[in-house]
């Protein structure tokens, strides 16, 4: 079901007429290219900034969609409060809930979802980009948001990171039917997503399932944006008429190519 | 400028090296690549805390001559919030060219200049700082940087804020300032794709000290060295060389450019393969 709908958005000269159907409890990816838009829309979609378009969210609009939606950057900086983790949960839990009662088994089932484990104690200086990451996606399940709008969450990120994160942010879709909304330069980063928009300049230019989108080589290129590595692969491969389909897994191209 | 690191340990609150060796070749793009690069990069900057020998174009870094070595190093920090002092991109160079002392015939062209060398719009100038995009802000921190003309610049994982296209940009732009203003340049990257593709020289830290150092292809090449000191993730062209010469007994070589490792692949098909 499409629960959030953007429709004809338009901001000053950065958005032209964007529509998005956004599927509930879907993982759905905004990939564009530095200055493409994308920061400015989900600062829309956030109530940070004021629209002239429709947005809905379960035909519900701005006051009350503005208190279920959980707003993360890519870069947080270097935080040098001596907190730990835990008591910054904690905190985050008892700003957000009227009673205590059920704080403990929130909390518990939050820091199981986001990995937060084994850095419970650790204090927020000592914390690396990854672990401050998914501290703050923390504290948004914390506050019960159901839409979550991540603005380029992995930019600071290694690869094996990425991966880590992404596959948090899908189990978080599945245990707290959350919503996600989130953005990237890195086209890698698309390959987990439900589906795909492509910006470029304001607009949308390509939308579809990942892999459909990722074939548009030409485009893709063309706008700066490099196609993940097993993609670019396959699809060059295909050029030279030896391979006739994108792999993914690298045991499978591989075996394919020297049966 | 040539940097040699000699018998050098130093510990910050979350690493420890002792016995660091390794060298900067001058006039190279060289990165650093592993658990404590960032640390790395800083001593290179700031040795104060740390034990051993640095030479900085065979000059041995002392107490006396710290500071005159570091004028002429620029060491650029990852973070951009909060660096920025004044209101407008104009008044933030304005205000760096008076602070630094830096006499300029005609200020207005070197604003102009310095914003069109990092590849930022003329049309910035006027704009507030605080409507800069991220990427805007760290080319404009690099684009200060550069105005006390440094001989080495120290990167941390400068390419973050950026896309593909802004990447290859600024791979050009530091290939430009080592060929012809003999800059050198060193950076710290998570992307280890970045590094093999793009860098000239590695500098590979295991543990505690520094593992493997020379050209990307020749420090990556033993895997299992890497596997052993905490080094998992691998550039994607090599570990496919790896697997095909591992499973399908097939010599390929290593490459740095995906272009080239089709042609290797299309060379080594059987011929029933190629035409189908």
């Amino acid at each position: 079901m499409e629960k959030l709908k953007i429709e004809d958005l338009n901001y000053q000269e950065i958005l032209k007429n964007v529509t998005l159907d956004v599927m509930e409890e879907r993982l759905t990816m905004i990939a564009g290219t530095n200055g493409s838009g994308k920061t400015t829309l989900l600062k829309l979609l956030a109530g940070l900034l004021k629209s002239d378009g429709e947005i809905t969210y379960k035909d519900v609009n701005e006051p009350e969609l503005f208190c279920k939606v959980g707003l993360l950057s890519g870069d947080h900086g270097h935080m040098h409060e001596a907190k730990s983790v835990e008591e910054t949960l904690q905190k985050t839990l008892l700003d957000h809930n009227k009673t205590t009662k059920n704080v403990m088994s929130i909390q518990k089932r939050v820091v199981k979802l986001c990995n937060l484990d084994n850095i419970l104690h650790q204090s927020l200086r000592d914390l690396n980009a990854f672990d401050l990451q998914k501290l703050r996606l923390a504290q948004l399940l914390c506050q019960k948001k159901e839409l979550l709008l991540l603005d380029d969450p992995c930019r600071m990120f290694s690869t094996f990171e990425r991966g880590s994160f992404l596959a948090i942010i899908k189990n978080v879709i599945q245990e707290e039917q959350c919503t996600v909304v989130m953005t990237t330069t890195t086209l890698d980063d698309t390959l987990s997503s439900d589906y795909l928009y492509i910006m470029d300049q304001g607009k949308i230019i390509l939308e579809g399932k990942p892999l459909s989108v990722l074939k548009e080589e030409r485009i893709l290129t063309h706008l700066g944006l490099a196609l993940p590595f097993m993609v670019d692969l396959s699809l060059k491969l295909q050029d030279y008429e030896v391979l006739d389909d994108i792999y993914l897994n690298m045991e499978k191209m591989v075996d394919a190519l020297w049966k | 400028m040539e940097i040699v690191v000699q018998k050098v340990s130093f510990s910050d609150s979350q690493h420890r090296f002792s016995n660091l060796n390794f060298k900067i070749p001058k006039e190279k793009i060289v990165s650093i690549y592993g658990n404590g690069s960032s640390a790395l990069l800083n001593l290179l900057y700031d040795g104060k805390k740390s034990r051993g020998t640095m030479l900085y174009d065979h000059e041995k870094r002392t107490k006396s001559n710290e500071l005159f070595i570091q004028r002429e190093l620029l060491f650029l920090p990852q973070k951009i919030e909060n660096i920025f002092t004044q209101a407008t991109v104009e008044e933030e160079l304005r205000y760096h060219l008076q602070l630094r002392n830096l006499p300029v015939a005609n200020i207005d062209k070197k604003v102009q200049d310095t914003l069109k060398l990092v590849g930022l719009s003329g049309s910035l100038r006027s704009k507030p700082i605080s409507v800069l995009s991220d990427s805007e802000k760290k080319l404009l921190q690099l684009a200060i940087g550069l105005l006390a003309n440094p001989k080495v610049l120290l990167l941390e994982d400068p390419m973050v804020y950026f896309d593909q296209a802004h990447k290859m940009y600024l791979l050009k732009l530091f290939k430009k300032l080592k060929e012809q203003y003999h800059k050198t340049i060193v950076l710290t990257s998570k992307d280890v794709n970045l590094i093999y593709q793009y860098t000239d020289y590695v500098v590979l830290l295991g543990e505690d000290h520094c593992l493997k150092e020379g050209v990307p292809t020749k420090v990556f090449d033993d895997i299992e060295l890497l596997v052993q000191n905490g080094i998992f993730e691998l550039p994607n062209l090599l570990l496919f060389t790896e697997f095909v010469r591992a499973t399908k007994k097939v010599k390929l070589s290593y490459h740095r450019d995906i272009r080239d490792l089709i042609k290797d692949v299309y060379k080594h098909l059987d011929f029933a393969g190629k035409r189908k």
